[in-house]
This record gives structure tokens, sequence and C-alpha cells, in this order.
């Protein structure tokens, strides 16, 4: 079912086999099989409730799987959570930062933890400009999530999630955003993002994955959709 | 600047904090705590200039208890800070530096920690003998390393045993309602305390025979102990890797719980049941917000009910006051930290939240005003009656006032419960000193 541009001569950046999750008798996420390739900007669309979060939450590390496995860049994140972690930036819903630290003080220390990447570009990254030097706390919503971002993106991870993360970003930053994120996917990484936009896939996006009662009910290329049907194909499918 | 990148960042972010007076005024809450006692608990300090092995075992007794206070706390706090810490949603989506990480959480576990010691050595004045407080201060700094390090190796090993299939069969005995994975992290820091108090007992021995003159190794048992603890844990740190998927296990399973097995377990529904039912749902809110939020006011009330027991016995009702009105200014942190668009949100007047926190404040004040109460009433009969309806009122009233005035009411509080002991017993202590010439 994988469809997109895979950069040639890299294995698979992101690889869940079998990924069950089960809360009681209710099943979030119903053996799900997916192999995101190197280069391929992936658009993760469902329901509220469809099981997109806690699929994204087990890729992360930040929830166990009741069953199947998840390797990115060829690391089991759940035999080696640490190492996995390198390979993998990643924005939660609710962008997690201190808010008793500015931005560049932020982005300071996650280069420090992760070992690699440039200050100066992380903060012309988030577009803050002199904010950057203001403490987080006093952000609005969308600086917080500029920030976010790019914590996410400084270290250039192979493999990048975003759990609702383009939402609520101003045009200008949209763009740039966008614009980074394919530049990434250029130079051999992959873009794994949640949405509840149809717009945001069809926009961005080289593959659609729609979720449904935990379930994958369709995966296909973004240019085989006819412009402006994704959102037609997608309520088809979860009314099934 | 350290090199260490936790640390820095958790310098920087200290550091924009601005200054915090809750050390300064734990030190002076220590020593007035002391002065508010200081008849019943230390009458026998004189005898330890005079190495008498009574006042020996007293002293070492009196150190035990308030050791093994500060140990609980410890392996309590080490929980919050290396394993449920509110820096896990930043911690948990990046790479792990298990040293740096470690040492900062050392580091940072003994700093938020360091006033409790303060605290506790502060509350030693009334021993008034240099060698008795050189022994009875390395005691007390050993409870407190010990609960330090102890509780910080077994809070961090935890994990590891509740990840690993072979204990599976145990945590299902132990875990209750809980989810299994959370048996091992329930379990840890009583475990911890365990530990740590055999160490602090043995250490009690040895503090005893230095005090009655033949200095006793033993007095460093709670140090080597401590030690131990932090040296198993920089062993387990690699673990906290594994933190993420397990804390995000035990919190989805509460979060995925069913409506009528919740309704069984959340003991606070029980406390509210005789309330009126437009309150019920609001006082619930408040007694949460302090159970999950400011636990230490809760808990701490059940410690301070034992000081306040005493001070009933001895029939010290201002006294008994004083530690009410401290502990009712939970009130205030409350009013202080809770932003009003959730008021707003819900539609609730402000007579309703201020009503329903401060029932909630009463509530959790109750133990230290009952305990005074009812060793009141043991002790001094029909009398003892009356000072129990005083300290419900004064609990009653503390509640009210402190949901009102916000952040000012814990400084006036201590302030307050100086003045009482200032005036109740420290000023008749001076008084009786012979080096003003002019005392009995």
């Amino acid at each position: 079912m994988a469809v997109g541009s895979a950069v040639m001569g890299l294995g698979p950046m992101i690889v869940l086999t079998g990924l069950r999750k089960q809360f009681g008798a209710t099943v979030a996420v119903d053996h799900v099989d997916l192999v995101v390739h190197p280069g391929e900007f992936v658009g993760l669309i469902g329901h509220n409730g469809a099981g997109k979060s806690t699929l994204l939450k087990m890729l992360a590390g930040l929830l166990l799987p009741t069953a199947g496995t998840v390797q990115l860049a060829g690391v089991d994140m759940y035999a080696d959570p640490s190492r996995a972690r390198e390979k993998l930036g990643f924005v939660p819903e609710e962008a997690p930062l201190w808010d008793y630290l500015s931005a560049r003080e932020f982005l300071e220390f996650v280069i420090a933890v992760r070992g690699k990447g440039d200050i100066a570009a992380a903060v012309e990254l988030t577009g803050l400009g002199s904010d950057a030097d203001r403490l987080i706390r006093e952000y609005s919503q969308g600086m917080r999530r500029k920030t976010a971002l790019a914590a996410a993106l400084v270290a250039e991870p192979p493999v990048i999630v975003l759990d609702e993360a383009l939402n609520g970003l101003d045009p200008p930053s949209a763009a740039r955003t966008k614009a980074v994120l394919k530049e990434r996917c250029q130079d051999g990484a992959c873009v794994l993002f949640s949405t509840h936009i149809v717009e945001t896939v069809e926009a961005v996006a080289d593959r659609v994955v729609m979720m449904s009662k935990g379930r994958v009910v369709d995966d296909r290329c973004v240019a085989d959709i006819p412009p402006g049907g994704l959102e037609k194909l997608f309520l088809g499918q979860i009314s099934e | 600047m350290t090199a260490n990148p936790y640390q820095r960042a958790f310098a920087r972010a200290r550091h924009a904090r601005g200054f915090d007076a809750v050390p300064i005024l734990s030190i002076i809450g220590g020593a007035l705590a002391a002065a508010l006692v200081r008849a019943n608990v230390y009458d026998f300090a004189p005898g330890l200039a005079h190495h008498t092995p009574l006042a020996a075992d007293a002293a070492a007794g009196l150190v035990a208890r308030v050791g093994l206070l500060l140990a609980a706390g410890l392996t309590l706090g080490t929980f919050d800070i290396v394993v449920r810490g509110p820096d896990r949603a930043v911690l948990d989506i990046h790479p792990l530096l298990p040293g740096p990480w470690y040492a900062s959480r050392v580091t940072e576990s003994a700093r938020v920690r360091l006033p409790w010691l303060l605290a506790g050595l502060a509350a030693l004045w009334p021993l008034a003998d240099a060698r008795a407080l050189f022994f009875c201060g390395t005691a007390l700094a050993g409870a407190w390393f010990a609960g330090l390090g102890v509780g910080i190796g077994v809070n961090l090993a935890a994990p590891a045993i509740g990840l690993d299939a072979r204990f599976t069969g145990a945590l299902d005995a132990i875990r209750g309602v809980n989810p299994r994975l959370q048996a091992a992290l329930l379990y840890a820091p009583g475990a911890a305390l365990g530990i740590a108090g055999m160490g602090i007992l043995g250490g009690t021995e040895g503090l005893s025979a230095s005090l009655g003159g033949s200095p006793s190794p033993l007095l460093l048992l709670p140090w080597a102990l401590g030690a131990a603890g932090i040296i198993l844990g920089r062993a387990a740190a690699p673990n906290a890797a594994r933190l993420p998927a397990l804390l995000g296990e035990i919190d989805a399973a509460y979060a995925n719980a069913d409506a009528p097995d919740e309704a069984r377990i959340v003991y606070l529904q029980w406390a509210v049941r005789f309330l009126p039912t437009r309150l019920q749902i609001h006082v619930l809110r408040e007694l949460r917000h302090v159970w999950r939020g400011e636990r230490g006011w809760a808990t701490g009330a059940w410690g301070l009910a034992i000081v306040a027991a005493v001070a009933g016995w001895a029939g010290q009702l201002w006294a008994a006051a004083g530690l009410v009105l401290v502990i009712a200014g939970v009130g205030a942190r409350l009013t202080a930290l809770e932003p009003a668009w959730i008021a707003e949100g819900l539609g609730l007047t402000a007579g309703t939240v201020k009503r329903a926190r401060a029932l909630a404040v009463a509530g959790v004040a109750s133990p230290v005003a009952m305990a005074a109460g009812a060793a009141f009433v043991l002790h001094h009969g029909g009398a003892g009656v009356v000072a129990a309806a005083v300290l419900v009122g004064v609990c009653a009233v503390g509640a009210s006032v402190s949901v009102r005035v916000g952040r000012a009411y814990v400084p006036v509080a201590v302030l307050l419960a100086g003045a009482i002991a200032g005036l109740y017993d420290g000023g008749a202590w001076l008084w009786a000193q012979p080096l003003w010439g002019w005392g009995p």
C-alpha cells in the first residue's frame, strides 16, 4: 500500500507492525500496519476518537502497545527508547515547553540534549524574532507551537511526527513550516502528521492515511485523488 | 554556568521565577514549632550537658521521630522529582542523557528539600548544648540524606520491576484496583521509607550512645544508606527512558476507567456525601485540587496533628490554634493558583466558589483541630470541650479568611503563629533566663 516519493538507498523510516491498543473492552487502535519511507510526506486523517493520537503516542514511545512493534529508522522504540527518540522529532497536540525559559534558551537545551543543531537556525525557524528572548509563559498559543516545531526540527531527525501541530499557525508561519518540512523530506527524512483539516493534507501531503474506529481504512497517493475530492472520499470511508 | 544541559535549563528557569520565600519561611517555621512545644517536648534538654542516659535517650528519640518525618517526606518527594515531575512532558519526547539527567535530579531533589533539613535543624535550638547539637544535627542530616538517597534509588529502580514480566504475579497480588504497572511505583516510596527507616533507627542507637559519652559509628549508618541509594539510583538511571511509556499506560488506564468503578475508588467522594447536594460537586473539585496539586498540605496536616495533640494534651490552646491557622493557609494557595476563567467557564458565582473552597480547606485543616481537641477533652475533661469548640471555630474562621485574602495569608499565619509562640512560650523562656538578671 505504500506510495510516495521514496528516497533511493535508505530503508523505511517508520515501520508499525500489528500495532494494537486496548483499554478494557475498548479497542483504540486495531492491528495497524504502516510503513513510511524516506522522503514521504504523509497526512493522517480521521474523525475524533478514530485512534490517531493513540497511534502517534505509541509511535513516540508514550504509550505501551497492547500488541505489535514500532521501529523508527531501524530502532525498536520499546527495546531502545532513548536511541529511538534520537531519530524522532515529535510535536504532541499540547506543545510541551518550559514556561520559565525563553524560546532561545529552550532550543539551546534541546540542541544540548540531542547533541546537534544550530541555535541561530533554530531561532530563525521559529520566526519569533526578538520575541525569542521573552519567557515562553508570555507566548500566545501560536508562538508556543512555533517553538515546539522548531524544537522538533532543530537536530534534523530522520522521522518527524506532528500531532495536530500544523493547525492554528498563522498563514506565513504555516507556509514557512510546510516549506521546511518539504525540504527535510527531499533530504531523506519523512513526515507523518495528523489533522482534521483535509485541505492541509491536499496542500502538502504526498500520501494520505485514513483512520476510522482504530483501523486504517484507506491509504493512497494524494496525486491519485481529484482536486477537492479528498473530503468526499474521507466521508465515504468513515461512513462505511 | 554548568555544562550539564538539564541543570543549566533548571537554573535559568529558577532565576526567571525570582525570589522564593519558602526556604526562609521553613526555617522560621521550624524554629517557631520548637518554641511552641519546647516546654513539653524539650524538657529533657538540661540533662544533655551532664550526659544523663535519660536525656540522651529522649534526645535520640526526638531526633528519630523528626528524622523519620523528614525521610517520609523525602521518599515521597523524590518520587515526584525523579518519576512524576512536572518536567516529564518536555523530557519524554527527547533522548535521555542518563548521567547528566541523574545528576540534575539528585541536585534538584536535594535543593528543593534542603529547607526541610534546615527547618529540622532550626527546631533543635532548644537543646542549647554545642556537643548535643553536633551529634543530633549529624543524625538528623543523616536521616534527611537517607531519605533522599534511598528514595531516589528505590523510586528509580521501581519502573524496571513494573515492566519486568517476572514480577507480574506479585504485582497483581498487591495492586488492588490500580493498573498493574502502577503497583511497583505505588509501593516504591513505602519500601524506600522502610529501608531508610531501619537505617535511621540504627543511627538513633548510635546517637544515644554518642550523647551518653561513647561516640558510636552507628551514627553514620543513615549516611551510608543514603550513599548506597544514590549509587543504586545511578545504576537505574537508564530506566528513566522507559518511564514515559509506563506513566502513559497508567494515566491512560485511569482515563479509560468505567465511571461506576471510578466512583468507587475515589475516596474523596466519601468525604462530601453529607454536604448539601448543590455544594457536593464543588467541594469535591476543591478537595481533588488539594489532593492532586497541593498534597503536601493534606499530608502535612496529619504531621502537624501530632504536634497539635501534644499542645492540646498540655493545655496550650493558642499553640494548637496557631497550627490550625497555618494549615488553613492552603486556601490561600487554592485561591491564588486557580485562574478566574475556570469559575467563569463553569458559570459559578464567587460566593459558591468561596463557600466550597472554605469547606474543603476546613476539611484539610480538621485533623489538626480534631487531634488537639480530642487531646484537650481526654486530658482536661469538661473544660476541654470548650477548647475543642474554640479550635473548630478557629478552623472555620481560618478557612474562610484564607480563601478570601489569597497569597498574603501564609506569611500572616506564620507570623501569627510566631507571635503566639513568642507570647506564650518563648517569652516565658526568655523571662526565665538568669542571664537577664531580672528573671526568677
